[in-house]
């Protein structure tokens, strides 16, 4: 399982959020406050700079090292400022038939398309069910697909319920499209006869908007013939949390979002946990729900919306 | 303690008689018999703070709860944008830090005396020995503070409903799911190694999980069925083994999900606590085997006197708290969401008997 960390708001430190907190992004990755599993698998991140050249596009940085161990990430976190981001520790099962390299990394966003994707969580049967969902992406998608994860498989078919998958969506139409994709994959696994429980949570954005989903199927559904895995399991639902205010800080020895005036632009980060221990100014976004954030007038207007799928 | 002002008697300055006269006078402890109230005695010590004393801060692991006699004490909660927000003023009669004690995580409130007050401390060492006692006496003791809680979380779920409720027409009223349950079947037809996985019954010995399962039914729920209705008496509760349940906020529109409860957590158990009717419309979220206990098992449960009561009403106090936190998680989310409305929605949603003091 992974760990994601999503941002829009005032330009802000990279490192400022991906190694100083005290539950960092990087220090996720190595000792998680709420998965009893580690994100040794790589590290990618796209990040979007509202003052830089050719502003949509996003710049890109992908190694499957501990991010913990990379001195170039800590270097480029040192000096770039972000006004968007997607960073994304990837985490597998611990199964010499998993592939661990650059090409599997998130965020996915493939060229010329401006929406970018990473996902949390894990398709149960994905290997039999992965072809049957060919049919639901456009030729020229499944042409672009380079790794071997479900996570890749979600967002080739997310970007083929867009009516122009290379244009500039509107955050109602993500949502839309989110929909359809998890009503795909839900009638999909139903023809392949998977029920086991699949955490599917997305976080998505185009460096304007972010979509964040927390989502699963058939939530609470286990092999009942086959306890033993479940011995020490918790059944929790995998959590999606955010917070917002004015800028992400260190004030009074604590990193957290400031206040945010009425006039003030606002800044929202939303992650797999608190990037603090102390989670007493986040807010867990509901299960089977969409948090929408789109600018206007220079603040974050935040939404909930029911998946009812 | 958060606050070196705080003052405990290191005797009692009132006589045997009088402390039993002022516990009465907390309504929560208002109707206890003689016995049950002597086990209030044994743990609470009493205490008094200046006005500006701080009995605790958000984040704090618990060290107690406290009763109030006099005074008055202000409930705040930090929310994201680093505001706080007053959720509640208690005053005579409250008690406050209780979740905490009960769940053993973290304040979700800062605590604040705003007027010289006085009453009794509960440790937090002190209330465990009460908790995992099972005679009787301690049972009705534990009961009060769990019909607190439910009281307290139904009135926030009340004050969100009201919220969810103006902003989207209503769904169509449905009197009762029991009438469309499947069959029922027993409870030993599933795999005592699965049941034994849950999180509700790994606490449970083999022996005592076989006589707690042993009067219980099964059902088989399918996807979107509706198991209780919002409204509806409550007469069981249920203990989820495959799938999950959800509470819904009666309205026929999106958005309207509160909580999911998932294997080995329960359902319906706030109503049978404090004995109002289902808060709101539980459906089947996802395929779902179910046990049901029925009320009057659930009353014979509370009396308490046994291992398997004790162990059953652990789930049921870690269910209403959770459940309890959700609401004033819930609450502040949407205050969150709505900036320019918060002092109007946080108004009916957090009334001051809408507190979370722990």
């Amino acid at each position: 399982m992974c760990r994601v960390l999503m941002y829009k708001g005032d330009a802000v430190r990279l490192d400022d959020l991906l190694y100083q907190p005290n539950n960092s992004l990087v220090k996720q990755a190595y000792d998680p406050q709420m998965l009893d599993a580690l994100s040794l698998a790589g590290f990618g991140l796209l990040a979007w700079d509202d003052s830089s050249h050719d502003c949509d596009v996003p710049f890109s940085y992908r190694s499957a090292n501990i991010p913990i161990f990379d001195h170039n990430l800590k270097a480029l976190a040192e000096k770039l400022r972000v006004t968007a981001l997607i960073a994304h520790v990837r985490g597998v099962p611990y199964s010499e038939k998993v592939t661990v390299g650059e090409q599997n990394l998130h965020p996915f966003r493939y060229k010329g398309y401006r929406l970018a994707m990473a996902h949390n969580g894990q398709l149960a049967g994905f290997e039999r069910m992965r072809f049957a969902l060919v049919e639901h992406v456009r030729p020229e998608i499944a042409r672009l697909i380079r790794g071997d994860t479900d996570s890749e498989w979600i967002y080739a078919v997310l970007l083929s319920q867009l009516d122009d998958p290379r244009g500039e969506p509107s955050p109602d139409e993500v949502v839309q499209a989110v929909g359809r994709t998890l009503s795909i994959i839900r009638e999909v696994r139903r023809r392949h006869d998977i029920a086991t429980s699949s955490p599917t949570n997305l976080f998505i954005s185009d460096g304007r908007f972010v979509v964040a989903v927390r989502f699963a199927f058939d939530y609470g559904c286990y092999d009942m013939n086959d306890p033993v895995p479940y011995q020490n399991f918790d059944h929790k639902f995998l959590g999606v949390w955010y917070t917002i205010g004015k800028a992400y800080s260190l004030q009074d020895g604590e990193w957290k979002m400031i206040r945010a005036p009425i006039e003030a632009g606002r800044s929202l980060l939303i992650t797999s946990e608190p990037l603090t221990r102390d989670v007493s100014t986040w807010l867990e976004v509901p299960e089977y729900s969409a948090l929408v954030s789109a600018a206007e007038d220079g603040k974050q207007l935040l939404r909930v919306e029911y998946l009812d799928i | 303690m958060a606050d070196d002002t705080l003052k405990f008697e290191s005797e009692f300055s009132v006589s045997r008689g009088g402390f039993d006269d002022s516990l009465r006078e907390i309504p929560l402890f208002a109707n206890l018999d003689p016995r049950a109230l002597s086990e209030v005695q044994l743990v609470a010590r009493p205490f008094q703070v200046d006005a500006g004393t701080t009995l605790f801060r958000q984040g704090d692991p618990s060290d107690g709860l406290y009763l109030i006699k006099h005074g008055e004490i202000d409930i705040l909660r930090r929310v994201p944008g680093d505001e706080a927000v007053r959720l509640a003023v208690l005053g005579r009669g409250a008690i406050v830090g209780e979740m905490s004690s009960l769940d053993h995580n973290p304040r979700s409130t800062h605590a604040v005396a705003t007027l010289p007050t006085s009453g009794y401390f509960i440790s937090y060492e002190r209330f465990q020995i009460l908790q995992s006692d099972f005679s009787a006496p301690a049972f009705a003791v534990m009961n009060c503070f769990r019909r607190e809680v439910a009281a307290r979380a139904r009135t926030v779920i009340d004050g969100i409903a009201a919220f969810v409720a103006a902003g989207a027409p209503p769904a169509a009223p449905a009197r009762s799911g029991a009438a469309k349950w499947p069959a029922p079947a027993s409870p030993s037809t599933i795999d005592e190694r699965v049941l034994q996985s849950l999180p509700f019954f790994r606490t449970f010995r083999l022996a005592d999980l076989r006589e707690f399962i042993e009067p219980l039914k099964r059902f088989d729920f399918t996807r979107g069925q509706l198991v209780y209705a919002a409204g509806e008496a409550a007469r069981s509760c249920l203990i989820i083994v495959r799938g999950a349940l959800s509470m819904n906020f009666p309205t026929a529109t999106r958005g309207a999900l509160f909580s999911v409860r998932g294997p080995g957590r329960m359902m319906g158990e706030l109503a049978l606590v404090d004995g109002g009717p289902q808060p709101l419309a539980c459906m089947a979220r996802e395929p779902t085997i179910a046990f049901e206990l029925d009320r009057i098992q659930f009353e014979l449960l509370r009396k308490g006197g046994s291992l398997v009561a004790l162990r059953f009403f652990e789930a049921v106090t870690s269910s209403i708290v959770a459940t309890s936190r959700k609401a004033n998680a819930h609450s502040a989310r949407l205050a969150a969401e709505r900036p320019s409305a918060a002092a109007s929605t946080s108004a009916p949603i957090v009334t001051p008997t809408a507190a979370e003091p722990s």
